[in-house]
């Protein structure tokens, strides 16, 4: 129990750093982000104004300490603030319509790309200084390009030239968002290249990182005597081998969460695809603040969320974890 | 994570010529990936540093019309307003690898500096670093620095600099502070704490040595980093566009449209570019990772693999008496006579009692020697040895004699550098109905067969040989499932009967390794091993890690299921005083020979061996009497370069001129006596055998 409250206490102040960063930037800023938008957007009406000079504090709203009560107590209600470019509507509104192609999309080619390298990574330790294993610097090469690099050559040869995928976007264009087959169809047409290159220029990582695991665990005593056992060669790779090594590569899996949004941020600019990542780089582009604070304590409590079930998971599949516990 | 002290920065040499010297010899034994990764990102900073000077033209005006095509005058063509992009690529990487490497080093300096602090000072400090730390870690980076860079504070490199190191730090800094608490608690840091030594100069002596490695690896891993996050960024239009980079350069190349109007020549050199550098960081920390985890480095992959009973894995043995498969068993071609398939895998019929003092094992000119690139050890030297049934045969010597190598030798458990010579181990057990089997030479199905179902192996360590995340009971049953076929409820009356009989509460069947205790474990061990009622049971130190009482109660419990069930018992260990109170026969070996064997009875009371006298002597007795201690003085041979004749004269206060003259061989104690070897003549001859009885008498 003492150890799920240190837990608990740790997510608490991670998602409370997060949540005051997003309060102090733009105020430790110089020059005043206010002005900033005024010369962006010179026909802000009168309402949009007033809401920005509240949530920046350059109006008379008292002093910092009293402004970063209200903005907790905002956030704690769930109010973003206003979006400026659409104003007056509410940036969680339009975060809450883009939020699920981002998790969608990014969610299920992260977890094939950490399901396919997590076995190759196996085989090739298994086989290792096969030809398969010998395949590995290409593989290294690979992680190394830098993401939006590759998916612009693999969209200029599969859409551009060969017309297999098409090139941006999230659906047609002519096609309302809604639960029917023709929308569902065009959305996961859609969603085939941009899975596709995260998967590319992922797998990679997984791979080298079980690969080494997994080679560090057939060295075990455990192996050694799962091989005196008698047991059959796939018994011993699969539950004594990859059962042991998956476990860092699990943990390593939480961590690496942030670098996955990242990754998406990136996909969804090349891709001009309808989620989150593409509405940041838009709001930053546009110097719309209010939406470019929102985004980043969604993005950051999205993370920590996925941190907390990842570890869940990792208490479940390691026996070990859970003695820590009770103790 | 034992050696960490690795050769990455080389000692001052005396002369110059001479540290050059050394310098490349240390180089040549990089891991060949940390040399390849090493290589590119040389080069990549020579361009760096000479790039812009060798830059044919001024990467910023626009000289000639736009988006030619490569040609001799525009190596890599032009951009859309005419610019050289060879020159911008060349001035480029400069501004990229500066950014890079400075964010770098700095990310470094506050990742060694936090993880240290927290590793060292521990308590609160420990705390709230670890806290800071792990916050950083899960923040989404790249949407920070996007973030901060949008509220334009970020106009220059400098900036830039400072928020990539920023955000870059904590994933360093939690390893460092790993790596840093486990040090500190060491033995030797304990040490110094204790003699008072200085807070300053443990940090500096014992810490930093320690983690630097950790450290390097840090350095790559955060240039690595900070390199693709500077590209994004640069790509996406958040860093000055007006100041070349790699990233600006496709930044523009994508504005422009370069892909779509057929300018590749604009748009992939400055990305390979980044992605050789990437590669680079990749392959030196790939390297480092294998100097820092030596099961990582590729030494060869042993020469046959002795089939694919299982997969080669580890090369290079850490544990030096455990040691690795490949065996080179078709090279010798060492195939008994007589035995054919159907005979090795004949189904298990009538009981399992054998009749007693059948020969069960006998192994001949067995020699197994560990290939390294530093030598051949020659680990097992040319050894004969016999087990019967219902016998506990006792194998004694000290560490690095080649005991535990011998015992895994026979059942093929020795991984890659490890490489079997020559011999011979027939083994005639039931399943063969009485025809040999030489385990040396059958197929690896036939192997696998025969393992534990007739040869059954009780690790050292019962916490390392048990599978942390496998219940106990579901360990049992794998073994059983592999061998035999029987119901659910037959297997767990089966593992419920091998637990009672081990005396482990059957409440504790469904525990997982760790929630036992060191005995329990053990036990547990012994069970596994009983569970298919082998002929043969291999026991290495089975309780050399627990306590002395523990210790007592597992060994009377050997003896006891060993007198009940009959199986046969080879038992490894460094102390002669079990094996006394247990063994029938007992064998000692000494620099990969065995020196002498006999009864139990004879090899206590008359010993042949010096080397068997100072072992008994440097023990005391589970059971028996208290009488003086004596230790061996001196050290085991170096078994890379054997000596001629005996390999104990060294040590040995009986050795005459001719000890190092004649090879060694086995010769009968007395004639009374039979089998009753020993390969000391000059303890055999008469005048010494008086010499030996009075120090007897003297020492009891």
């Amino acid at each position: 129990m003492k150890h799920i409250a240190r837990r608990l206490a740790f997510y608490v102040a991670a998602a409370w750093a997060a949540i005051t960063i997003n309060f102090f930037v733009p105020r430790a800023m110089p020059g005043n982000a206010v002005d900033a938008m005024m010369a962006q957007f010179p026909h802000l009406e009168p309402g949009a104004l007033k809401a920005l000079e509240a949530e920046f504090g350059v109006g008379s709203d008292g002093s910092l300490l009293h402004q970063y009560g209200s903005y907790l107590v905002n956030i704690l209600h769930g109010n973003l603030g206003t979006d400026l470019t659409q104003f007056p509507t509410p940036v969680s509104s339009i975060i809450a319509s883009t939020l699920p192609w981002t998790l969608i999309l990014v969610g299920s080619a992260t977890v094939i790309s950490f399901l396919l390298g997590t076995l190759l990574g196996i085989f090739a330790a298994w086989r290792r200084g096969s030809r398969f294993d010998n395949l590995m610097p290409g593989f290294i090469f690979l992680q190394a390009t830098p993401y939006f690099f590759l998916a612009l050559l693999l969209v200029d040869l599969f859409a551009a030239h060969l017309h297999y995928f098409p090139e941006q976007r999230g659906y047609d264009i002519g096609l309302v968002p809604g639960w029917h087959l023709n929308f569902i169809e065009s959305a996961l047409y859609h969603s085939l290249l941009p899975a596709l290159t995260i998967v590319i220029t992922s797998v990679g990582g997984w791979m080298l990182g079980m690969r080494n695991m997994m080679i560090t665990t057939l060295g075990e005593d455990y192996v050694l005597s799962a091989v005196a056992k008698g047991l059959a060669p796939r018994r011993i790779m699969l539950a004594y081998g990859a059962r042991n090594a998956i476990l860092p590569s699990f943990a390593a899996f939480s961590t690496s969460l942030g670098l996955v949004v990242s990754g998406a941020l990136i996909m969804e600019v090349v891709f001009a695809y309808p989620g989150v990542g593409l509405l940041l780089y838009n709001a930053v582009t546009s110097n719309d603040y209010p939406m470019v604070q929102a985004l980043f304590l969604i993005i950051s409590l999205a993370v920590l969320g996925a941190n907390l079930i990842a570890e869940v998971v990792y208490v479940l599949v390691d026996p070990r974890t859970r003695t820590a516990e009770a103790a | 994570m034992t050696s960490v002290r690795v050769a990455l920065v080389p000692k001052e040499g005396a002369s110059a010529a001479g540290s050059r010297r050394r310098l490349l010899a240390r180089w040549r034994r990089l891991p060949i990936k940390a040399r390849a990764g090493g290589s590119i990102l040389a080069a990549f900073c020579i361009v760096a540093i000479v790039g812009p000077y060798l830059a044919p033209y001024d990467p910023t005006s626009d000289i000639v019309s736009g988006l030619q095509a490569p040609s001799v005058a525009h190596l890599l063509g032009t951009t859309m307003t005419g610019q050289d992009v060879l020159s911008e690529v060349l001035v480029g990487t400069r501004a990229t690898m500066v950014v890079a490497f400075a964010a770098g080093a700095l990310a470094t300096c506050m990742a060694a500096l936090i993880g240290v602090a927290a590793g060292f000072l521990a308590g609160l400090w420990d705390e709230s670093l670890s806290l800071l730390t792990n916050v950083f870690l899960v923040l989404p980076a790249l949407p920070l620095l996007i973030v901060l860079l949008s509220y334009k504070s970020a106009d220059s490199s400098l900036g830039i600099t400072l928020v990539l190191s920023m955000l870059g730090w904590p994933y360093g800094a939690r390893l460092i502070r790993a790596q840093t608490l486990s040090l500190r608690r060491r033995d030797f840091i304990t040490a110094a704490r204790e003699t008072g030594e200085r807070r300053r100069r443990i940090l500096w002596a014992e810490i930093l040595p320690n983690v630097g490695s950790l450290i390097a690896v840090t350095f790559v891993g955060s240039v690595l980093y900070a390199i693709s996050a500077e590209v994004a960024l640069a790509f996406l239009g958040l860093t000055p566009t007006s100041q070349w980079s790699l990233g600006t350069i496709l930044y523009w190349a994508q504005t422009e449209s370069a892909l779509q109007l057929g300018a590749w020549w604009w748009f992939v050199p400055p990305g390979v570019f980044v992605a050789l550098i990437g590669a680079g960081l990749v392959l030196l920390n790939m390297g480092l990772d294998e100097l820092i985890n030596p099961r990582l480095r590729d030494t060869r992959r042993g020469t046959a693999t002795g089939g694919r009973s299982w997969r080669p894995t580890d090369p290079t043995v850490v544990a030096p008496d455990i040691a690795a498969h490949s065996i080179d068993v078709a090279r010798h071609g060492i195939v008994s006579a007589g035995v054919t398939r159907s005979e090795s895998s004949a189904p298990v019929t009538g009981s399992p009692q054998v009749e007693p003092s059948q020969l069960l094992l006998e192994v001949r000119g067995f020699s197994i020697t560990y290939r390294s690139t530093g030598g051949a050890v020659g680990a097992v030297r040319d050894v004969d040895l016999t087990l019967h049934s219902g016998e506990i045969v006792g194998l004694a010597g000290e560490s690095g004699s080649g005991k535990s190598t011998l015992a895994y030798g026979l059942c093929r458990l020795l991984r890659p550098p490890a490489v079997i010579e020559a011999g011979s181990v027939n083994y005639r057990g039931r399943r063969s109905g009485g025809a040999r089997v030489d385990l040396l030479a059958c197929s690896p199905d036939e192997l696998r067969e025969l393992r534990w179902s007739e040869v059954a192996v009780v690790f050292q360590s019962a916490m390392n040989a048990l599978n942390p995340v496998m219940r106990v009971s579901d360990q049992l049953i794998d073994a059983i499932d592999a061998h035999v076929t029987l119901g659910e409820d037959a297997k767990v009356e089966r593992v419920e009967r091998l637990i009672d009989l081990v005396g482990i509460p059957r409440d504790r069947m469904g525990s997982y390794p760790h929630e036992l205790s060191g005995g329990m474990r053990q036990r547990v061990m012994i069970a596994m091993a009983l569970v298919l009622y082998p002929e043969i049971v291999i026991m290495d130190e089975p309780t050399t890690a627990l306590d002395v009482v523990v210790q007592r109660e597992i060994l009377s419990q050997i003896i006891e299921l060993q007198s009940e069930m009959g199986f046969a018992v080879l038992f490894i260990t460094h102390d002669l005083s079990v094996l006394a109170e247990m063994a029938t026969r007992i064998a000692v070996m000494y620099g990969g020979r065995v020196v002498e064997v006999g009864s139990t009875t004879e090899m206590v009371e008359r010993p042949a061996h010096p080397y068997t006298r100072a072992l008994l002597r440097s023990f005391p007795s589970l059971w028996g009497p208290k009488r003086a201690l004596a230790g061996i003085p001196g050290s085991p041979p170096d078994l890379r370069n054997p000596s001629p004749g005996c390999p104990f004269v060294p040590r040995c206060k009986y050795a005459a001129a001719s000890c190092t003259e004649v090879a060694m061989s086995l010769l009968p104690v007395s004639a009374g006596e039979a089998g009753h070897v020993s390969a000391c003549p000059v303890m055999l001859s008469p005048s010494a055998e008086h010499v030996a009885e009075h120090e007897i008498e003297t020492t009891s």
